[in-house]
């Protein structure tokens, strides 16, 4: 108990440390949020995509020279506007949604060939670097962040209703399309900040993850999405941590600790049933 | 029955479906608190004579009134049940969450429980019986509860018009009789004005104040004995048909297809 204790302060004293924990609890926190709604629409093969069309995004704001962020913010915003409209059939067809993934990649990999140097600024995409976000970017992440959990409450009414029941939605007067082009662009930004900390593929992790176990257990709205968001945020801790005093990287714990308590969240589940 | 202010007024309706007509030129009146059966075969224009009704669809010709007004989106008189749907059963939410997410989801901003929203919901599980499994994971209700649940969301605001997009869907004979009384008993205790779509006349006959029969791009609303006739349907459907009627059961043939069109006999989506 006493190392755990001594390891944590002595973490804590690290600038790049807090700075990293900092990011990583308003990621987790977003992700959570949004990828609650993400899991009860079913769209969570949406939301993996618009990880992967991020990386074009990227790719070609690192070949500028802005760093990763910008370009993928702006290109997954875009993306999640175009496909909120397109539809209801567009944004439940794997096919149009697995095609325009393999472009995005295909695309990201184009831009990274023309400039040999930022090689290595792919593994950092794909797999995330938390620990190498800056305070500035940091910052940035929060504000964003907040503005778009204030989003989701104002959306929170109409798309648990259109995502339930999208005909009777309709005919009480929600615009679907409307709340679906803003939620997606919600998710947009969750899914581009979550990749900083677990990069393009991964970032399932952080979005689905946390309400997949959350709702094993809630039965209710609420309850389901605050836990999902302490889930999330509290596995995100623990596996910075980790990360800190072990050579695996964040990508490695976040997701086997998620995988982890998905199957004890399982196993518990099953065994309160059968009582 | 129809001489006082009708619940619902069709005016020379003529209701289209892309280029095709489902529903020409209809006139008829729905009093308040009758309960009509919507029949006809798969296609004939049902769901979209509800969507006509719901404002998502607007008439081609003609009109309809709800209480005297054109039918808009939104409508407080008007409790709607769709179609069986997978998507909610696939969640965990319990049937009371779903509940409070039709109640207000209309409006924009964050859901705040209170006491008055709770005992809504409450008032709406009781008028179908479903307290006892209102808390349980919607995935792991049986189709009658399931149904008992959606009806329970269209009750909420206590609208004058029912429209139940068939609710008998994938529920076996029983479930189906059962589902049938509760909607009955709140038809006449409240004096709610019923539409309920279906396949087949007969589980309904016994509750059914009149039919109204959409085939053949055309309509037909009677009572059951004035409708469901071999000339009345051979007309509706200006192909050849008769009805058979068999102890108190009903069934309708089509004779150039060689077909029985309703009966024991359900049709999927």
């Amino acid at each position: 108990m006493g190392n755990i204790i001594t390891a944590i302060s002595e973490a804590w004293s690290f600038d790049f440390v807090r700075t990293a924990l900092a990011a990583g609890t308003v990621c987790a926190l977003l992700a959570a949020a949004v990828g609650y709604f993400v899991v009860l629409r079913q769209m969570a093969f949406a939301g993996h995509a618009l990880g992967h069309i991020g990386f074009a995004g990227a790719c070609a704001s690192v070949v500028l020279g802005w760093g990763p962020l910008p370009g993928m913010l702006a290109l997954n915003v875009i993306a999640g506007a175009g496909m909120g409209m397109l539809g209801r059939r567009v944004q439940e067809s794997d096919l149009v949604i697995g095609m325009t993934l393999a472009f995005a990649l295909g695309l990201g990999t184009f831009f990274l060939a023309m400039f040999r140097g930022y090689a290595g600024q792919a593994t950092i995409i794909l797999f995330g670097n938390i620990f190498s976000v800056s305070e500035t970017q940091t910052l940035g992440m929060v504000v964003l962040t907040v503005a778009s959990l204030a989003g989701l409450l104002v959306l929170f009414r109409p798309l648990l209703f259109s995502t339930l029941e999208p005909e009777l939605a309709e005919a009480k007067g929600v615009p679907l399309r409307l709340v679906a082009t803003l939620f997606y662009m919600l998710v947009a930004v969750a899914v581009a900040f979550a990749s900083q900390i677990v990069g393009v593929l991964l970032v399932f992790t952080l979005l689905i993850g946390p309400p997949a176990i959350a709702q094993r257990f809630c039965r209710a709205v609420w309850p389901g999405l605050l836990l999902s968001m302490a889930i999330g945020v509290g596995t995100t801790w623990i596996a910075l941590l980790l990360a800190y005093s072990t050579d695996a990287p964040p990508s490695f714990w976040l997701p086997a600790l998620f995988f982890a308590l998905y199957l004890a969240s399982g196993l518990a589940a099953r065994l309160r049933h059968r009582a | 029955m129809t001489e006082a202010a009708p619940a619902i007024a069709f005016d020379r309706l003529t209701l289209r479906y892309g280029s095709h007509a489902v529903i020409g030129n209809f006139s008829g009146t729905i009093a308040p608190g009758e309960f009509v059966a919507v029949l006809g075969p798969n296609g004939a224009g049902k769901s979209t004579l509800l969507k006509a009704l719901l404002g998502t669809l607007s008439p081609a010709e003609g009109s309809i009134e709800i209480f005297g007004h054109g039918p808009h989106r939104g409508c407080t008189q008007i409790g709607y049940m769709p179609q069986w749907r997978t998507n909610v059963a696939a969640n965990s939410l319990s049937g009371r969450a779903y509940l409070h997410a039709v109640l207000d989801g209309h409006r924009w901003g964050t859901p705040v429980p209170s006491r008055s929203r709770e005992e809504t919901v409450a008032e709406s599980l009781r008028a179908v019986d479903a307290t006892s499994f209102a808390d349980r994971s919607f995935g792991v209700l049986s189709g009658g509860e399931r149904q008992r649940i959606s009806l329970a969301q269209a009750l909420l605001g206590e609208p004058r018009i029912l429209l139940l997009d068939e609710p008998l869907l994938n529920l076996d004979p029983r479930r189906q009789s059962e589902l049938i009384e509760i909607v009955h008993a709140i038809c006449k205790k409240r004096d709610v004005t019923v539409l309920f779509v279906g396949h087949d006349i007969n589980p309904l006959t016994s509750v059914v104040d009149r039919v109204l029969y959409v085939a053949g791009g055309q309509a037909a609303l009677g009572t059951v004995d004035e409708v469901i006739n071999t000339e009345a349907l051979t007309r509706l459907y200006q192909t050849p048909m008769k009805v058979l009627r068999l102890e108190d059961m009903l069934f309708i043939l089509a004779l150039d297809q060689r077909t029985i069109e309703h009966g024991e006999h359900h049709h999927r989506h």
